[in-house]
């Protein structure tokens, strides 16, 4: 076999990027275009369908020349992508019917009262796994089709289709208007609100309750199967995988078994946990969802937590308090003092995530002393990011019914090693940061070249996994439990001080 | 003199302005400004051909190059280093007569290991250190007070340490066997900030046997990896800092 590559096509919300792998899962060469923010009203996000499109067919190209290979040197391609972000196109003349809505707009937050009112919270997260809020595709949907009769009628009649990112990178792929493939993914379908969690197939009674006609809708397919062959960009490569990018990620840091988890630091944060063969309905605020599922076998699950801010209450510490020149510098800054002197940061800068889902919710900084400095406010900025993670960690643990016993991480933040031995320090478990950062392209990788047999199985891939650091907790019980008094302490106030107003985000702590 | 002028303008200034305001030849005031733009002290606007403080100069009030940003930007060419030798990999600064670890990644062998990031080894004993003492714009000061330990049989006294320091300046990289610690060799090669100046050095540290051929030189495809990975993180950070 000559083809001994892999390419992965990561179609994120800011980027596109194009990256190849050789046979050893290493990373080879990378290519990236960013595309246009809309922001058309306050709360809107929108991308242009067509000018991601255009970024592949320029990325994939120049990440191959950058390796100095040719499409018959890939063995196949997989793609990972921002979820929940909703693409409707024209069949017949491959043409996006305006701009996509992405999962970061929260324009439908006035629709939910009503949608709630006919799925109540329980059968959906039965169902589908997720709590109704601005985050899944359906409302999104209900918004467009009733903005628009004849998108609606044309929706009805399967001439206007809908698709994730994947689903409208697939159909170009493979010829667009000349035969193109009509395709979404298990993962990434589990995040619409219209899939059955059991089933892995579009639910009528969900479809109807967002008023979303079948015919618009892709054919729901496991994350890693010949999804069909390039006729575009690479002709002739097998589409291996599409997967969404979380579940991508928890893919790429070989979390293949129950009670494994990894948590992507970013702008905000995801933690996922691999619950094995049987969905977890979630009573702690979290999300149920479909973490991977290979050609003839039966899906895996996850629990996902989203933490809101992360890395982005880092950007506000240095942009509008100027309290850094860059990012990286704030572990400078904090570790010129010992401890956080007694303050802490609630970032509930839009409310607060999961696990509380308390959208009223403002933030604060609590227990201001004049003894206070820059230093003792960046330690409690990290330390605000590490205190997030482990409510969402107790509320997985709480779900899943099983501790943690280590958590992989990825993402720019894993750099900050104070943050790192925070986390561990507080979580109270290892924290692990894998060789290769790239987990999302990698998971998509993996999922493609697994597809066309370029590795047998799993544990192959599990042994490519290899650790590039590790910190153990180091911090006495007694401390952790002063500060996590502290932490809830502060957390209680930005509960109490919110304006009692219903939920318009998510859905009302359990 | 130059930048102060330059600086006190609220709108970038022209050749004759400066040659005006020095009293020199224009032809001399161009030069002064062609050296301080070429080291990024001052800016020259494409379109007017006026000048203006630069960033460089900007940075100087922002005193040394920060460890933690030099991680971040490092992190997945130093990554790479690990992978692609087999081996821990390093970046190191020059903290008076010691070398401090800035950045480390395991050895990929899955074997338990310790994060040494913060931990402080005695420069002349290592072959980050002899990089910096080489080539570091702080070494001069160092060297004129360094009474070298010895750690080993190995470790070199200050006579050799001075040979070898010449034989790294004119290689660019440094190779140490047995120096600090008798059953391990380490490569490294210089990193370069904006202006050519040294700030750093990258290496990889193993036994020795695995470094080293017989004859005691690097193995050629680790010293590669090494300049390799030293040629990239130069690169990445001329383009930011």
């Amino acid at each position: 076999m000559s083809a001994r590559h892999v390419v992965a096509i990561d179609q994120g919300t800011t980027s596109t990027r194009c990256i190849v792998f050789d046979q050893q899962g290493r990373f080879v060469s990378v290519a990236q275009r960013e595309h246009r923010q809309w922001f058309p009203q306050p709360g809107w996000v929108e991308h242009d369908a067509a000018e991601i499109w255009a970024n592949v067919t320029k990325v994939v190209p120049a990440a191959l020349a950058k390796a100095g290979i040719g499409p018959g040197d890939v063995a196949a391609l997989g793609i990972a992508n921002q979820r929940e972000t909703a693409v409707l196109w024209d069949r017949r003349t491959g043409r996006p019917q305006g701009r996509a809505i992405t999962w970061q707009d929260t324009r439908v937050a006035p629709l939910l009262p009503e949608l709630a009112r006919r799925v109540d919270d329980p059968t959906l997260r039965e169902r589908c796994g997720l709590p109704l809020s601005t985050y899944a595709t359906a409302p999104r949907l209900t918004w467009l089709l009733r903005e628009s009769p004849d998108l609606r009628r044309r929706a009805a009649t399967g001439d206007v289709l809908f698709g994730t990112m994947e689903t409208w990178l697939v159909w170009n792929l493979t010829g667009g208007v000349s035969g193109g493939v009509h395709v979404t993914d298990v993962t990434n379908a589990s995040r619409t609100m219209l899939m059955d969690l059991r089933t892995l197939d579009w639910d009528d009674g969900l479809g109807d309750a967002f008023e979303v006609p079948r015919a618009m809708l892709p054919q729901v397919r496991p994350s890693a199967t010949v999804h069909g062959r390039a006729t575009q960009v690479l002709p002739g490569v097998v589409i291996g995988a599409a997967i969404g990018d979380q579940q991508a990620a928890l893919f790429g840091q070989a979390c293949f078994a129950p009670g494994e988890a990894k948590c992507t630091y970013g702008t905000g944060a995801f933690l996922l946990l691999n619950t094995g063969s049987e969905p977890v309905v979630s009573t702690h605020g979290l999300a149920s969802t479909v973490a991977f599922q290979a050609d003839g076998e039966p899906a895996t699950y996850a629990l996902e937590g989203s933490i809101a801010m992360t890395g982005s209450l880092v950007q506000w510490f240095r942009d509008s308090l100027a309290m850094v020149r860059t990012a990286p510098e704030i572990e400078t800054l904090a570790r010129t003092v010992e401890d956080n002197g007694g303050c802490f940061i609630v970032p509930a800068f839009s409310g607060l995530f999961a696990p509380h889902w308390r959208p009223e919710a403002r933030g604060g900084i609590s227990r201001l002393t004049s003894h206070l400095t820059r230093g003792h406010l960046a330690r409690a900025v990290l330390e605000a990011t590490a205190w997030q993670t482990v409510d969402v960690v107790e509320a997985m643990n709480a779900d899943a019914g099983l501790a943690l016993t280590a958590l992989r991480v990825d993402g720019g933040m894993t750099s900050n090693l104070l943050l790192m031995q925070t986390v561990s320090n507080l979580l109270d478990v290892p924290v692990e940061r894998p060789m290769v950062h790239e987990t999302v392209s990698l998971g998509a990788a993996y999922a493609a070249g697994l597809t066309v047999g370029l590795w047998p199985d799993l544990a192959v891939l599990r042994r490519h996994w290899h650790c590039g650091a590790r910190w153990a907790p180091d911090m006495a019980p007694a401390q952790r439990e002063l500060e996590r008094r502290g932490w809830r302490t502060a957390l209680a106030q930005t509960l109490t001080s919110a304006e009692p107003t219903p939920p318009s985000t998510g859905p009302p702590a359990p | 003199m130059l930048l102060q002028l330059v600086a006190s303008r609220a709108d970038p200034v022209s050749v004759s302005d400066v040659a005006a305001a020095l009293g020199v030849a224009k032809s001399s005031a161009h030069e002064l400004l062609r050296t301080l733009t070429d080291v990024g002290f001052l800016a020259q606007d494409a379109d007017t051909g006026r000048y203006a403080v630069g960033d460089g100069a900007r940075r100087l009030a922002h005193g040394p190059l920060d460890t933690n940003l030099l991680r971040s930007l490092t992190t997945n060419l130093v990554d790479a280093l690990a992978v692609r030798s087999g081996e821990s990999a390093y970046i190191g600064v020059l903290r008076g007569q010691q070398v401090e670890v800035v950045h480390h990644v395991f050895r990929p062998d899955d074997t338990r290991q310790q994060l040494e990031v913060g931990d402080r080894h005695e420069a002349h004993a290592t072959a980050m250190g002899q990089v910096l003492l080489a080539l570091d714009p702080a070494a001069p000061a160092v060297m004129r007070t360094l009474d070298p330990v010895r750690l080993t049989q190995r470790t070199l006294d200050l006579p050799a340490l001075r040979t070898r320091l010449v034989e790294v300046r004119q290689r660019q990289w440094a190779c140490t066997v047995g120096e600090r610690t008798a059953d391990k060799a380490d490569v490294a090669a210089p990193l370069r900030g904006r202006g050519g100046i040294v700030v750093a050095a990258v290496g990889l540290v193993g036994d020795v046997d695995q470094v080293v051929s017989a004859r005691r030189d690097p193995r050629p495809v680790l010293l590669a990896h090494v300049q390799a990975a030293a040629a990239a993180i130069t690169a990445e950070l001329g383009a930011t800092l």
